[in-house]
């Protein structure tokens, strides 16, 4: 059976810029600063007023059709991740099938995930290739989730930033050196769901005068029922409890350890978060690399802005091994390893 | 952990000198006990005694005590 692996990712940001400044002439200086310690995000990338998740993912793509414009005839399956689509109907991936001028004997669907969804679609697009349903995949992620965020839910808004991505998979050798994905471990904890939520946001609980009532929690935070939640605490335990266990479990599965990785990217939720994550797995710094603290958490994008980004500074090469893993809304996690191309395109630059 | 070693640790998470707290110390009495003082508590125990504690203890928790004997507990 064949491979498949990764041949070309890319990002853009939303282009409004909500800075430390920002935040501390809105919620005070110590709030500010206070954010910046417990989060390590300092600035953040906003989607501009009409711009959806979809566009940035748009932009994305197009960026790498323009350098790779053979891919528009051969790209048979697209993914798109969001849980900020343009229209609940028709599926957003549909919508950018023909606006990105693909052909029409092209797979088109969405993958509604949060911050693990890129795994989720690494995994699906890998599998349609690899059983021969596809032969070239693109997978977009794009989401404005600053849009869900009360103004004066301080704990939240310094924390969240809007981005689009996309990636491009092919199909690759099966040899287990060849470049490509060795493995996926995914894992849900639906009870969990509560913790990290837009409560009033579809049929279970329709916007009404009561959803749109604000509420002040005791750290000064207001939010209504349609606005997104996130409990802090029980996120930070949840990864620190399911992150390492997914990481050990795939390696095991592998049949690798840390010393064969080279590289090791979390879904960048927060700094805090993650340098404990690396501290505690006993990853070294030459194998780690964060990426938000100038863009701030992008959602089910950070994944592939921190690759792409690892890419662009050299931090990964022709046959690296890079493990990648996402967690949270669901709550829902995705971890997977993959070997780097001779050439990986990464927007403007190439590995 | 000593209850010493614990006032110590958990007095730097708060940004707040250990001498100046005890186990019957009410939480909502510190002015530092706030969100980000729960992910600081949460690794403190985690560092020091091996287990993750869970995010319901910090709504429960009255006094300093109770994080103590939660993380106890946890330990089993």
């Amino acid at each position: 059976m064949p491979g498949s692996t990764l041949t070309a990712v890319n990002y853009t940001l939303g282009s409004e810029h909500l800075t430390y400044e920002d935040i501390e002439s809105r919620f005070g200086s110590e709030a500010a600063a206070k954010v910046f310690k417990g989060s390590g995000i300092r600035n953040r990338r906003i989607a501009a007023a009409g711009v959806c998740g979809s566009d940035l993912a748009f932009q994305s793509a197009g960026e790498l059709l323009d350098k790779r414009p053979e891919l528009r005839e051969r790209i048979d399956l697209l993914v798109h991740c969001t849980q900020t689509p343009d229209y609940l109907m028709p599926t957003t991936a549909c919508l950018l099938q023909e606006r990105l001028k693909l052909r029409k004997e092209c797979a088109a669907f969405d993958l509604n995930l949060g911050c693990s969804q890129y795994v989720y679609a690494l995994s699906v697009a890998h599998s349609m290739l690899v059983s021969g349903v596809a032969q070239c995949a693109l997978v977009t992620t794009g989401d404005t989730m600053t849009r869900t965020i009360h103004p004066r839910d301080r704990a939240i808004l310094p924390i969240l930033g809007d981005a689009g991505s996309a990636s491009i998979l092919e199909v690759s050798g099966a040899n287990t050196d060849a470049p490509g994905f060795l493995g996926f471990e995914l894992g849900t904890d639906g009870s969990g769901a509560k913790y990290l939520m837009l409560p009033a946001s579809g049929f279970r609980q329709p916007r009404s005068a009561e959803t749109a009532a604000e509420v002040t929690d005791a750290e000064g935070n207001t939010r209504t029922a349609e606005n997104f939640y996130m409990n802090g605490a029980a996120i930070f335990h949840f990864a620190i409890t399911v992150v390492p266990a997914a990481i050990q479990k795939l390696l095991g599965k592998l049949g690798l350890t840390f010393d064969d990785l080279d590289l090791v990217l979390f879904h960048q939720a927060n700094q805090y978060m993650l340098d404990y994550l690396y501290k505690k797995l006993r990853i070294p710094p030459e194998k780690a690399f964060c990426y938000l603290e100038n863009i701030g958490n992008t959602s089910g994008t950070t994944l592939p802005v921190v690759l792409a980004e690892a890419v662009r500074q050299r931090r990964v090469k022709a046959g690296s091994l890079v493990l990648m893993i996402a967690f949270g809304v669901g709550l829902s996690w995705g971890a997977t390893v993959f070997r780097a191309p001779a050439e990986l395109i990464a927007g403007e630059a190439t590995s | 952990m000593s209850d010493e070693e614990f006032l110590m640790r958990f007095g730097e998470v708060v940004g707040q000198d250990p001498s100046s707290l005890a186990l019957a110390t009410e939480l909502k009495m510190l002015e530092g006990w706030d969100s980000v003082a729960y992910l600081g508590t949460t690794v403190m125990i985690d560092e020091g005694m091996g287990v993750v504690v869970s995010p319901e203890v910090f709504v429960d928790a009255i006094t300093i005590g109770d994080l103590l004997a939660a993380a106890r507990a946890a330990q089993g």
